[in-house]
């Protein structure tokens, strides 16, 4: 098995998240892709995908990002399910563990969904507290993403982007900072994406997600759906362009998870990635010069 | 104003039923209302879960079509949430709930079928077990019969009184019509198999009784005695040496 070190923070070579239709051709074409990101979830309860999988770790580094954790939840997380990935990361060695801003059920019942807080004291503490639950069961720290947001709890106290900052300096988490998120939200919220980035405290970023939405029309207005299903579109690159020159590089994910495109076209958008990367370097350097 | 808990309650309720007023009048609404905005992520869920369905379930939505199916599956929805953080669970009621659904009542084989695809899924997934050879049943210190034969879990065994196989293998390919193939009436004591590949095999009634007694968890004289209820002629060395032979028995112990 290869180590789990992280693709290097100076010059990130982008990723790719791997779904089952791609595992076989991945395996037996074994493309120059730096690094690989699953769902432990798909990997649980599939004894086939996941004797698959260990024959994907022997060839390339893995990150681990959860979608089933609900860390925003009231009440006590999951335990059995928290063991299970423990048994997971354990096995895979993951340089990256990552789960969202959100909650998807309570009370026994899951909408397996990434849903909604409102950013107040008493969801900071749930928050918080299941963060250092995780991080103490798996002996490591977590990424927390930011969600894509269709509404705005009136009652939020604080921004999402404040509220991941609390996170950050109670917990010692870090953030994954999906910038495809970051513009569906704004765009759904009338906000401002470069503000959000910059209020976010980007020593604590440790990798950038890049994905496809939808657009569709309500009332003749237009929303964004965070569906993954497409190739990453020009503003989403723009942002991320000026997140790597404000924030910095970091490991870039590309995420396709619906209606999944061949294997090419992934790793087309992790070249196209790259290419973003130093063009950014380019730039700083003619402007450091 | 709600707490979190009594929020995440009311937005549960609300994406499966009409929408909470309190948890509304919590939503910012602007260029969209509350609802409309809420609604986003009640689609969004119905959606995912429809999805998961859709993917467990292939042949019932081939048979019944995709329109159909996105409206059974919104009512099964309803009903049933998930109940674990994956959906690697989620559907295993759905063939109960096809039984009682009117609006498929004319097609009564669909529960069955709904079945076999529930177990097809599950014995795919499953982790294989080091299989042992029948010379192991000599080690047991105890009467024979109070034994209990695990079987490997890459197997299930389901009966219908319809050739649900046939039906099965009739719509593996969007398009597939029951009349391009030969359907036959009847009963059908079915074995679902993932060995190297997937198999459908149809065993006689004593040797189903038999086996998934066996795969049930009774002990080997209770199955035995079943299968012998089912035919007197039952050969229960035979059956005992091609269950072995098949490589099916995984772990023999005695009843405590």
């Amino acid at each position: 098995m290869l180590t789990n070190e992280a693709p290097g923070m100076c010059e990130p070579a982008p990723g790719v998240g791997l779904r089952a239709l791609h595992m076989e051709e991945l395996l037996a074409r074994r493309p120059d892709v730096s690094w690989l990101e699953v769902h432990p979830e798909n990997y649980m309860a599939d004894h086939r995908a996941f004797t698959r999988l260990l024959r994907v770790r022997e060839h390339y580094p893995l990150s681990f990002h959860g979608v089933a954790l609900s860390l925003g939840s009231d009440g006590e997380l999951d335990l059995g399910h928290l063991g299970r990935l423990g048994e997971l990361i354990d096995r895979f060695e993951p340089f990256s563990v990552s789960e969202h801003l959100s909650w998807s059920g309570t009370d026994g019942s899951h909408l397996n969904d990434l849903l909604p807080l409102p950013y107040t004291e008493e969801a900071l503490e749930v928050v918080v507290r299941h963060v250092d639950q995780v991080q103490s069961a798996i002996r490591r720290s977590i990424l927390i993403e930011n969600p894509s947001s269709y509404l705005r709890f009136k009652h939020s106290t604080i921004s999402e982007a404040e509220f991941l900052g609390a996170i950050v300096h109670r917990t010692g988490c870090g953030i994954l900072c999906d910038v495809n998120n970051v513009y569906v939200s704004a765009h759904n919220l009338g906000a401002d994406p470069e503000a959000y980035l910059k209020t976010l405290p980007g020593d604590a970023i440790r990798e950038f997600h890049l994905a496809g939405h939808s657009r569709n029309e309500v009332a003749g207005i237009s929303v964004l759906v965070d569906d993954h299903a497409s190739c990453v579109c020009g503003d989403v690159w723009d942002l991320y362009f000026h997140a790597l020159n404000t924030i910095g590089e970091r490991p870039t994910l590309i995420e396709w998870d619906a209606d999944l495109p061949p294997l090419d076209v992934l790793i087309g958008e992790a070249t196209k990635a790259r290419h973003i990367a130093q063009e950014g370097r380019d730039l700083r350097r003619v402007v450091a010069a | 104003m709600l707490s979190l808990r009594e929020l995440q309650l009311a937005f549960c309720r609300s994406v499966v039923g009409p929408p909470s007023n309190e948890l509304l009048s919590l939503i910012d609404s602007d260029v969209f209302s509350a609802d409309e905005r809420l609604s986003i992520y009640r689609n969004n869920v119905l959606t995912r879960l429809s999805e998961t369905l859709k993917e467990a379930f292939p042949v019932v939505r081939r048979i019944v079509g995709p329109g159909f199916f996105d409206y059974t599956a919104h009512s099964f929805i309803e009903e049933h949430l998930p109940s674990e953080p994956c959906l690697s669970s989620y559907g295993k009621q759905f063939p109960q709930f096809l039984k009682s659904f009117p609006a498929a009542s004319e097609l009564s084989y669909l529960p069955d079928v709904a079945q076999l695809e529930w177990s097809i899924s599950q014995v795919v997934r499953a982790a294989p077990e080091d299989w042992l050879p029948i010379a192991r049943l000599g080690d047991l210190a105890g009467d024979p019969a109070t034994a209990r034969l695990r079987v490997t879990p890459c197997v299930q065994y389901l009966t219908s009184g319809f050739r649900i196989d046939q039906i099965w293998m009739a719509h593996q390919q969007e398009g597939d019509d029951l009349s391009r193939w030969h359907v036959d009436s009847g009963e059908a004591y079915l074995a679902v198999h993932a060995g190297e590949s997937l198999t459908l095999n149809i065993l006689p009634k004593a040797a189903w009784t038999f086996r998934s007694h066996l795969a049930d968890g009774h002990a080997l004289g209770t199955a035995t005695a079943m299968a012998l209820v089912v035919d007197p002629d039952f050969d229960i060395p035979a059956a005992l040496g091609s269950l072995f032979a098949e490589h099916l028995v995984t772990a023999i112990g005695d009843e405590n």
